[in-house]
């Protein structure tokens, strides 16, 4: 049996147990699929606020619907990224294009102030190159680069073809990658070897 | 390493290597919302079946294949009793046969119709 059917499996059987009264497998769902779903929305967003508001709306979601769940039909976890990528959308539109300035930086306890905040600008670099993405490549980059999802379950995720799962991740690839480049020079990743 | 923080790339932008360190440091989520996720689970759980919360009550499963179990010896001790064990009722009445015959040497049987 793969990992990923393991899992799958593992997660039916929680909100099997969850839905006949078992809280004991609502705090083991919880581990398992809401830092996930928040570090989706959070990269996506690009607000700490935010992606908790999202995280919590998506797994409240996912409670109400576990007395009716379908095993044979869902995955859990493919079932959440769908409503975080759902509600992230719905957050994203109409918003105005975030600056470097509004984007949430976490804390990070640096020697000195000039090397932390070096720190923060690379640690950020691709955050905010991320943010830079239109929507729709940001979140098939997150989901394929860096949660590590297949080209089908993304496709699941934001309700589109594999084909357009490939061609989003194509071009957000070549758009980060040219964001960043023209980055380098002022974030002095040539300085150092941190 | 902090999460997020990329490799230096001398030859150019590896956009790879920034991958593997955002995936290998995921932005870390408050403690603060993983209680309140489970506080809206705990909410939202439908109520166990009552023979699974009469379960629980009384101990779970061990718990109860004791009290089955000993629930089982008592009736059957109550229909066919070892022969050495004395009848209950039998005791009864000869525990209230000796109080009678206590009670009748504190209450001096005899002294007062002497005096009378």
């Amino acid at each position: 049996m793969s990992e990923h059917t393991t899992a799958r499996d593992a997660d039916a059987e929680l909100l099997a147990r969850y839905a006949a009264g078992d809280e004991a497998a609502a705090r083991l769902l919880s581990a398992r699929l809401s830092p996930r779903a928040y570090a989706h929305a959070y990269r996506v967003l690009g607000d700490t606020a935010e992606a908790e508001d999202v995280t919590q709306e998506a797994m409240l979601r996912l409670w109400k619907q576990a007395p009716n769940w379908d095993a044979g039909r869902a995955q859990a976890a493919t079932w959440v990224y769908r409503v975080v990528a759902n509600l992230c959308t719905d957050r994203l539109r109409g918003r105005r294009t975030e600056t470097l300035d509004e984007i949430d930086v976490p804390a990070d306890p640096g020697p000195s102030a000039e090397t932390r905040l070096q720190n923060i600008a690379r640690h950020d670099a691709l955050q905010s190159a991320l943010l830079r993405l239109p929507e729709r490549q940001r979140q098939a980059v997150v989901l394929r680069h860096i949660e590590g999802l297949a080209n089908p379950e993304i496709a699941e995720i934001l309700d589109v073809g594999t084909e357009a799962v490939e061609s989003l991740t194509a071009r957000g690839k070549r758009a980060l990658t040219a964001d960043m480049a023209a980055q380098r020079d002022a974030l002095g990743y040539n300085d150092d070897t941190t | 390493m902090h999460w997020g923080i990329m490799m230096t790339q001398p030859d150019g932008f590896d956009l790879e290597a920034a991958f593997d360190a955002a995936r290998a440091a995921p932005p870390p989520m408050s403690d603060a919302l993983a209680a309140r996720i489970v506080v809206d689970a705990v909410r939202l759980q439908p109520a166990a079946p009552l023979w699974q919360r009469l379960m629980k009550a009384i101990g779970g499963p061990a718990a109860l294949g004791g009290l089955v179990t000993a629930t089982a010896v008592g009736f059957w001790f109550g229909v066919a009793p070892p022969g050495d064990v004395l009848d209950p009722i039998t005791l009864l009445g000869a525990v209230e046969q000796v109080a009678d015959e206590d009670m009748t040497d504190l209450m001096g049987d005899g002294w007062y119709s002497d005096e009378g």
